[in-house]
């Protein structure tokens, strides 16, 4: 059909629909921004528009519309601007929002006849008119919101969780008695929390206040296990990091000699452990000389009555 | 909004489009089905329509509409099924960006 029929459409449509109050000049300026009346109106229209509003005490969308004419708005404006402005103001006569319009389903409405145009009756009133209105005014983005904050949150936990591949809640109370000082140690934790690591400013691993946090509470209850030196290992065993971390602590210092930041936290936590550690291997090796005499008590009759 | 602004809007919109041709009334009796006109034209008019029918011999989309006028329409079709035909016309002119036409 000839454009200049959906133009007349249009004219009488947003006309009756301003004189009757069904819709505002504000509805069509939001659809018709000035930026778009930019690109679409011509010079001499723009000229006469500005005039106006520079004469008025006060420049609002109905001096707009009144100064351009609802007939010239519908005649430079694209005709798919105007249907999103009429959609939306027939949906809101209707009493429908635009989110329950909005979903612009190309399939067939079920009911009908065979004919295309049934589909629209058929779905009375939201299919056609949504698919426009959503689109203008893209009310879409809001989904954006979701995907950063999914991103955000995660990543500080897990950063602390680094030690890779156990998560398992067993291993973990094994290493508060081993010591807090074999996490820090670990260079392939700070490299799998990629998040902490950016996030820290001067210090990979310590900057992260989770990481910090974590770690203390394990280093103060490893004091407390005398055995665990020796214990430590089956533990590690368990664990891929326990493992390699308890044991080389000491060569690990003078191999690790060349100083970074990582370094740093690693040598710190050694020393106190050593400091911690001393006394702990002095007991342990008691341990042990008392558990081996018990042993062989009990097979004597001795140790059994000294129990008695 | 008052009902009666609605009404003699949606009036005003059937007739635009009838006289722009942006519709038919074969268009609109797609949406304003015999089932739809039934349901809600009051018996005088469902009278009115079959009375002239019958003297002219047929009842065409174009003779139901010179007694269901847009007025008429408006009044007492919901308003649904009129913006549905409006809308699915606006459809076919390629206005709406839908990409169906």
């Amino acid at each position: 059909m000839a454009t200049a029929a959906i133009t007349k459409f249009f004219v009488d449509a947003f006309a009756s629909a301003l004189e009757l109050g069904i819709a505002s000049p504000d509805d069509m300026i939001k659809h018709a921004t000035p930026d778009v009346l930019s690109k679409h109106l011509p010079r001499p229209i723009w000229a006469k528009l500005i005039a106006a509003c520079l004469a008025a005490p006060r420049t609002d969308a109905a001096l707009v519309v009144s100064t351009i004419g609802v007939p010239d708005l519908c005649e430079h404006v694209p005709a798919t601007i105007l249907w999103a402005c009429l959609a939306e103001i027939g949906t809101r006569a209707l009493g429908k929002s635009l989110l329950a319009m909005a979903p612009p389903p190309p399939a067939v409405a079920p009911t009908g006849v065979s004919d295309s145009k049934l589909a629209v009756g058929t779905s009375p009133g939201t299919q056609p008119a949504p698919a426009a209105p959503i689109a203008a005014s893209g009310s879409q983005p809001v989904m954006t919101h979701i995907p950063t904050r999914a991103q955000t949150e995660p990543p500080a936990p897990l950063g602390e969780l680094p030690p890779v591949g156990s998560r398992t809640p067993t291993p973990v109370p094994a290493r508060t008695q081993t010591g807090s000082f074999p996490r820090p140690g670990t260079g392939p934790v700070v490299s799998t929390t990629a998040p902490p690591a950016s996030a820290s400013g001067g210090n990979g691993l310590r900057a992260s206040s989770a990481g910090a946090s974590t770690r203390r509470p394990q280093a103060a209850a490893t004091p407390t296990a005398t055995v665990p030196a020796e214990p430590a290992p089956p533990a590690s065993g368990g664990r891929e990091r326990k493992g390699p971390r308890t044991a080389p602590p000491g060569p690990k210092r003078g191999a690790t000699a060349p100083a970074s930041a990582a370094d740093f936290e690693i040598d710190t936590d050694v020393s106190e452990w050593k400091q911690t550690s001393k006394p702990e291997a002095v007991v342990v090796d008691d341990d042990l000389v008392d558990w081996a005499q018990a042993e062989e008590t009990a097979t004597g009759g001795v140790d059994l009555e000294r129990k008695r | 909004m008052s009902l009666e602004a609605r009404q003699r809007w949606f009036a005003r919109m059937m007739e635009s489009g009838l006289e722009q041709k942006i519709f038919a009334p074969s268009d609109v009796l797609v949406h304003a089905t015999p089932d739809v006109l039934a349901t809600n034209l009051p018996p005088e008019l469902l009278s009115k329509v079959l009375a002239a029918s019958l003297a002219a011999g047929a009842m065409t989309p174009e003779r139901v509409l010179e007694t269901v006028t847009p007025e008429v329409m408006s009044q007492h079709l919901p308003h649904e099924v009129l913006w549905d035909c409006i809308a699915r016309a606006a459809e076919r002119a390629g206005v709406t960006g839908s990409g169906r036409s």
